[in-house]
């Protein structure tokens, strides 16, 4: 993997992730059950790790966490009295994650008055600053996508010997050229063609525009379909 | 007659609709007094009488960040874009606003305290905040190795369109789903 290795820097951190995973399949915050999460967040690490994304030290730090919890969950704590409510393993994660999603949802809500805002020219000049590339969308949902683009790609083995592997290059212009000849939006799984190489090059190549705000992800509404977007840039 | 009395035949109001009209940053009250002369009682009243004249026209008069400034209303956003030499900016990336949700409302703050929120290493998405002048540092923590503290500016306030910091969405019950 080598030759297209790009490191593209995930700004998302494990809390997000695990957030999304308790979100996704609809869990309790207060009673998670950590074996199966732990199995889920750990399952997401290695495909972070098998597409070279430069994934934050802390994942593997909370993927310790984790496994530490699931191993004292195990032990029997008959003795413990019931009214002592920190004697759950689980009680440190659950009141991080809690904390992190109040900061979340008001980061949602600042958002949506950003958005506001920007619809709203000032008089005597735009004092704006530019820059700076919004994902609109969580990696992790473009990450679950992929797994089941992934799922559904062809085995490894069938790449042709001898012929020249995908590079980043070809794969951004790929893209670019999708989202141009749609004249709008593309369906995130009518990108991925072609063999198992080809379509993780062209994923890396989606978040590579991502990064650089050539287009944005929207996803309106939980398990509907996922949609790029060319920003202005492109079009 | 001198200039000074011809200043004074001329209504308050009209003259705070043009220095409204022309500046390039949301003016205090306090400005305006010293602009003016007038007293901020005086002035709340024509401002409030010039956003009544307003009401259902393509521009309105918003207090934010501290001032009050005139914009265009959102829906004329897509012909406002139009007439603009310059093609606005991205938004801000999801990280960016999360830290500034934390900075807001746990101002100052040091890195450390909002990456025990966040959970993960924050210090390339304070760099960019500060160079975007959306935080600015605000002393030192009395803590070993003095880290720099963090609070968020006026111009913050302007680019999310809030009044003041109690402006703010109030941050009770977490959000689910989405």
């Amino acid at each position: 993997m080598t030759d297209y290795r790009v490191r593209l820097p995930v700004y998302e951190g494990p809390l997000d992730l695990l957030l999304f995973l308790i979100q996704e399949d609809e869990l309790d915050i207060y009673d998670i059950p950590i074996a199966r999460v732990t199995e889920q967040y750990i399952a997401y690490l290695e495909l972070m790790q098998e597409l070279d994304l430069a994934v934050a030290g802390e994942f593997f730090v909370m993927a310790a966490t984790l496994m530490e919890i699931k191993s004292a969950m195990l032990l029997p704590r008959g003795d413990v009295p019931k009214a002592e409510g920190l004697e759950d393993p689980r009680a440190l994660l659950v009141a991080q994650l809690l904390e992190y999603q109040r900061f979340k949802g008001a980061a949602g809500e600042l958002a949506a008055r950003e958005a506001e805002q920007s619809s709203k020219y000032p008089a005597g000049g735009d004092g704006r600053f530019s820059g700076g590339a919004a994902s609109g969308e969580s990696i992790f949902i473009l990450l679950d996508a992929f797994r089941g683009v992934l799922a559904r790609a062809p085995e490894a083995r069938d790449v042709v010997p001898g012929l020249r592997g995908p590079t980043i290059e070809d794969r951004l212009a790929y893209v670019r050229r999708r989202l141009k000849d749609a004249g709008g939006r593309v369906r995130f799984d009518a990108l991925f063609e072609g063999p198992r190489i080809v379509i993780i090059v062209t994923f890396l190549a989606l978040l590579e525009l991502l990064r650089a705000g050539e287009c944005r992800v929207r996803q309106d509404r939980t398990f509907d379909e996922i949609w790029i977007y060319p920003t202005l840039a492109l079009v | 007659m001198n200039a000074d009395d011809e200043r004074q035949d001329l209504p308050l109001k009209n003259v705070v609709e043009a220095v409204l009209f022309v500046a390039p940053d949301p003016l205090p009250l306090k400005k305006l007094a010293a602009l003016t002369g007038a007293s901020p009682d005086e002035l709340r009243t024509v401002i409030g009488e010039l956003q009544g004249e307003y009401a259902g026209r393509g521009v309105e008069l918003a207090y934010v960040g501290g001032g009050y400034r005139f914009y265009s209303r959102p829906e004329y956003a897509p012909w406002a874009k139009q007439v603009l030499p310059i093609e606005r900016g991205p938004r801000l990336s999801r990280a960016a606003v999360e830290t500034l949700a934390i900075v807001a409302y746990r101002q100052p703050l040091t890195r450390v305290a909002v990456e025990e929120v966040r959970g993960v290493n924050s210090d390339a998405v304070l760099k960019t905040l500060l160079d975007k002048k959306l935080i600015i540092t605000d002393g030192r923590e009395d803590a070993p190795g003095r880290p720099f503290r963090y609070r968020t500016t006026k111009k913050f306030l302007q680019h999310f369109g809030l009044a003041a910091l109690n402006d703010l969405p109030s941050l009770e019950e977490p959000e689910t789903g989405g």
